[in-house]
């Protein structure tokens, strides 16, 4: 398992890198003590950095999504423009070497961030507890605080579940191979 | 509010006895309820990025930042391909062929955006708005499949280029593109073929159908000559001498073996003609299974709908016809070509009212429609008001000759004997305006002696039948 999340990490080694560098971010932001800050190692914390796991419930939804949102949006847009340009607009190797290479690189790029958007899984688990203490809470407010939290909890769960066994990458690999393909 | 303030702090003295030492320095006593002393818990909160993270962000914060204006620039271009792509895959090529053209259009503004002149170093910007050759070789597919391979080329060589030479020396990438290549390939070898026949300076010194025949049969002989396009010019010299139906069948049939023999697609080459002899022999059914089959490989075959509609109207199945022209009015109601079908069936079904309804709809809207204007010009005739059907079929011609119509859609033929009909009805009843003697006057010059109007058309002009009695029994092809 964690030679396959090791090598998942290293294959996209661009987003990973960058994953680390959000997650840095948002620790110094929210004030959680960074235990570790090596970016890329030969770990299961490859791509994150070690850090406190908050225990108030917008630091722990924050610490778990912001480093995530930051890589939707700058590694998606990537991706498409890649896609929209050797897929739509029909751009070969043989019409110009230098934007062919650059939109493969874009595309590499771009889903390598989008192959580690969700966080490590402590985190994750740690975001999932408060979710669900707060939804089981007598106080109202909590409850609703949990409601809203639940579907981006759920996600990010899933999705560090996911991403120990480096299944994004499969999942991205395939899906641009479809776009590819069809 | 930040996290620190929830950590308590815990003053150490180099002194204090070590009871709980730090994870990590093992050198003070953890804070209370933590793994590490408050030395370490604050280094961990004044971690620093590396100058190498904040490029990677700073970076890929830009790149994200850049590509999001471009996409936004480049999704039009995106959401008229992926259009054109879904309608070729369900072989309306005619809208992905219109979509390609929006396409082309967009990109071309799109790079108008960033002007460059000629001279001038070409912005950067302008880079990036390119239609790709992958891209342009499904254009060109779509146009070849619209219409034909022929047609595909020499609208490549019309819009870009001054002759074939220049276009093949630019285009080099598509049309060795594999999508592009086989249409390429029947393209040259039709031009060859046509350039021997046609262009050689070898015609043949006898003007007979036999000579004809005998001087293709000698050029079929060299090299390159493509069997199937030398065939088909048999059969159009057989029907320009008009020599009889069996003749025509028989090379259209030589044709059709060739075609399928030669793993090419030719069937945009004689199909229609075939599906007319077939008609002309009393083979509908025949004729209208090699329509359908064209139908089938496009479904926006507009000749292929109107020839259909034809068949079944000369062959008096009205009914089926309008069941047709029904269907298609579902998806295509808004079309010249479908309303001009509507006009054509509610006129030879003697709905004289509904059909002048449809025609003047469709002329208030698209004026130029030399067909409804014939249709008009029948109505009229069947009417017995000669003159106003003179001066429809007359407004009719012109506009065709304006719109560089011929042979797309309409059938020359059809404007010419409705014309050569008009004029001679109108003629016969006598009492013409001296704008109507004139233009009747050019009509006979431009028709002259050696003009052979179907049998219909004579028995007509010469009183044998009256054009109602043709025109609604389903017998003659005047549709």
């Amino acid at each position: 398992m964690r030679i396959l999340y090791v090598i998942g990490k290293y294959i996209t080694f661009p987003g990973a890198y960058i994953r680390a560098f959000w997650e840095h971010m948002t620790c110094l932001l929210l004030g959680l003590p960074v235990e570790n800050t090596g970016y890329l190692r030969a770990d299961e914390m490859c791509g994150h950095i070690e850090h406190f796991l908050p225990k108030k419930a917008w630091a722990a939804y924050l610490s778990a999504t912001a480093p995530g949102f930051m890589g939707l949006i700058t590694g998606l847009p990537l991706v498409v423009l890649g896609v929209l340009n050797l897929r739509f607009m029909g751009i070969s190797f043989a019409d110009s070497k230098v934007l062919f290479v650059l939109y493969i690189v874009l595309i590499y790029i771009g889903a390598s961030i989008m192959c580690c958007l969700h966080p490590q899984f402590e985190v994750a688990q740690n975001l999932w507890d408060i979710t669900l203490e707060k939804l089981h809470s007598k106080d109202k407010k909590s409850v609703v605080g949990g409601v809203f939290m639940f579907l981006p909890a759920l996600v990010t769960y899933v999705g560090a579940v996911l991403e120990r066994f480096s299944v994004p990458v499969l999942i991205w690999a395939a899906g641009l191979a479809v776009a590819f393909i069809i | 509010m930040s996290e620190k303030k929830g950590l308590q702090k815990n003053k150490n003295t180099e002194d204090e006895e070590i009871v709980n030492p730090c994870t990590k320095c093992s050198e003070h006593n953890c804070l209370d309820g933590e793994d590490y002393c408050e030395e370490c818990m604050s280094k961990m909160l004044n971690t620093r990025i590396s100058f190498a993270g904040w490029v990677a962000g700073a970076i890929s914060l830009v790149m994200g930042v850049v590509a999001v204006a471009l996409i936004v620039m480049h999704f039009p271009c995106a959401v008229l391909a992926i259009r054109a792509e879904s309608a070729a895959k369900d072989k309306r090529w005619n809208d992905a062929c219109h979509y390609y053209e929006q396409m082309d259009k967009t990109i071309a503004e799109l790079q108008a955006t960033f002007e460059w002149k000629p001279g001038k170093e070409e912005p950067l910007l302008r880079r990036f708005f390119l239609m790709g050759t992958n891209t342009r070789a499904k254009m060109f597919q779509a146009y070849a499949e619209m219409y034909n391979p022929m047609t595909a080329v020499q609208d490549l060589m019309v819009k870009d280029y001054s002759d074939y030479d220049s276009m093949v020396r630019g285009e080099e990438k598509l049309i060795n593109h594999p999508a592009v290549k086989p249409y390429w390939e029947v393209y040259d070898s039709i031009s060859f073929t046509e350039g021997a026949i046609y262009y050689s300076g070898e015609q043949p010194e006898e003007s007979t159908y036999e000579a004809s025949i005998a001087f293709i049969e000698k050029v079929e002989k060299q090299d390159g000559i493509n069997k199937v396009y030398s065939t088909y010019q048999k059969y159009a010299i057989a029907a320009s001498y008009n020599q009889p139906v069996e003749v025509r069948v028989k090379w259209l049939n030589e044709c059709d073996k060739l075609a399928q023999a030669s793993g090419n697609d030719y069937k945009w080459l004689y199909y229609y003609d075939y599906a007319d002899v077939l008609n002309e022999q009393g083979r509908a059914d025949e004729a209208l299974a090699l329509i359908d089959l064209l139908i089938s490989e496009n479904s926006n075959n507009f000749n292929a709908y109107i020839q259909k509609t034809d068949i079944l109207l000369t062959n008096g199945r009205i009914g089926e016809a309008e069941k047709f022209v029904a269907t298609l009015n579902e998806e295509y109601g808004n079309y010249t070509e479908t309303v001009e079908m509507q006009l054509k069936v509610n006129r030879c079904k003697g709905d004289y009212e509904n059909a002048k309804l449809i025609a003047n709809v469709l002329l208030s809207e698209r004026t130029a429609s030399p067909e409804a204007y014939r249709q008009l010009a029948l109505i009229y005739l069947a009417e017995g008001d000669y003159s106003t059907a003179f001066e429809y079929i007359d407004i009719g011609c012109t506009n065709a000759y304006n719109l560089n119509y011929y042979g797309a859609g309409i059938s020359e033929e059809k404007l010419y004997e409705t014309l050569y009909v008009s004029s001679k009805l109108l003629e016969q009843m006598g009492n013409l305006t001296d704008t109507e003697k004139a233009k009747i006057g050019m009509i006979n010059e431009m028709f002259g002696e050696e003009y052979l109007p179907g049998a219909e058309v004579k028995a007509i002009v010469s009183g044998e039948k009256t054009v109602k009695e043709i025109l609604t029994q389903g017998d003659y092809d005047l549709v």
